[in-house]
């Protein structure tokens, strides 16, 4: 990280085209989520401020500081949601089967792949804000879980509940479009 | 119900933390020790790896190249 600041105090533009081209697609698609009707001029006001602080002291890398900043910038709402996408999948306490699956789980059909690209991309849209940012940052863009939970401003179990419900709904959506093919 | 005995919700809850190799040595064994008998848990966890897999499938990194240009241009003027 310190090289790549070190490189845009020494004006080389290489080393910064390198910094856009690894963050940029990723902070265009979180800004999307939060505010896609502002998504690019938001990202753009995120690299201008860089360039104006000219470093990320505190932060742990360029790339939390930039999609730290996008989050800010967006200003979306981020309300808490209590987990739903399991509710009513398993059988209540007081069933003799407590616990276990209420239907069985169907096997996906081997040539939905075209239809679950579309769909995934969809059902990722279309949680709710904190959860789509969560699963986006995490399972989209790979960032470790503690980046995460930095970005984002989260605990541990927080991030964990969370993710787990955002993986959770895709993956419904995922089998309810496949039961359509 | 017994340490050996998850119920397939309990399953659900301790996915992540499977597929993240993050849970403990006796957890990870009873999560191995169900989906031996559990077929709709076997079902599950296929899935849940197929999700994660598409969802990976979502990085696109290219970059518009205006945009591009855009960002290298205010990176001339801010360090003129």
């Amino acid at each position: 990280m310190s090289e790549i600041l070190s490189a845009l105090g020494r004006k080389d533009e290489l080393a910064f085209g390198e910094l856009v081209a690894r963050n940029y697609p990723g902070m265009l698609r979180l800004a999307s989520i939060l505010a896609t009707e502002r998504a690019r001029d938001i990202v753009r006001t995120a690299w201008s401020d860089l360039l104006a602080e000219g470093s990320v002291a505190g932060h742990g890398s360029v790339r939390t500081w930039l999609l730290s900043r996008v989050l800010k910038l967006a200003a979306a709402p981020m309300e808490r949601v209590l987990p739903a996408a399991m509710d009513g999948r398993f059988e209540a306490a007081d069933h003799p089967w407590a616990g276990h699956w209420v239907e069985s789980v169907m096997p996906w059909p081997e040539d939905a792949a075209n239809l679950q690209a579309a769909v995934t991309a969809r059902s990722l849209r279309e949680l709710p804000t904190l959860t789509a940012a969560v699963v986006l940052l995490r399972d989209v863009e790979q960032l470790q879980t503690d980046e995460v939970r930095s970005v984002l401003d989260l605990d541990a179990d927080e991030q964990r509940v969370v993710l787990q419900d955002g993986r959770a709904g895709i993956r419904n959506a995922l089998a309810a479009s496949s039961e359509l093919t | 119900m017994s340490a050996l005995d998850l119920t397939c919700a309990t399953m659900s809850d301790l996915i992540g933390d499977y597929l993240d190799k993050a849970l403990g040595t006796i957890e990870y064994t009873t999560f191995e020790m169900h989906l031996m008998y559990c077929s709709d848990c076997r079902t599950y966890l296929r899935q849940m790896r197929e999700t994660l897999r598409r969802l990976a499938g979502l990085r696109n990194d290219d970059i518009d190249p205006r945009e591009r240009e855009y960002l290298l241009d205010a990176f001339r003027r801010a360090r003129r």
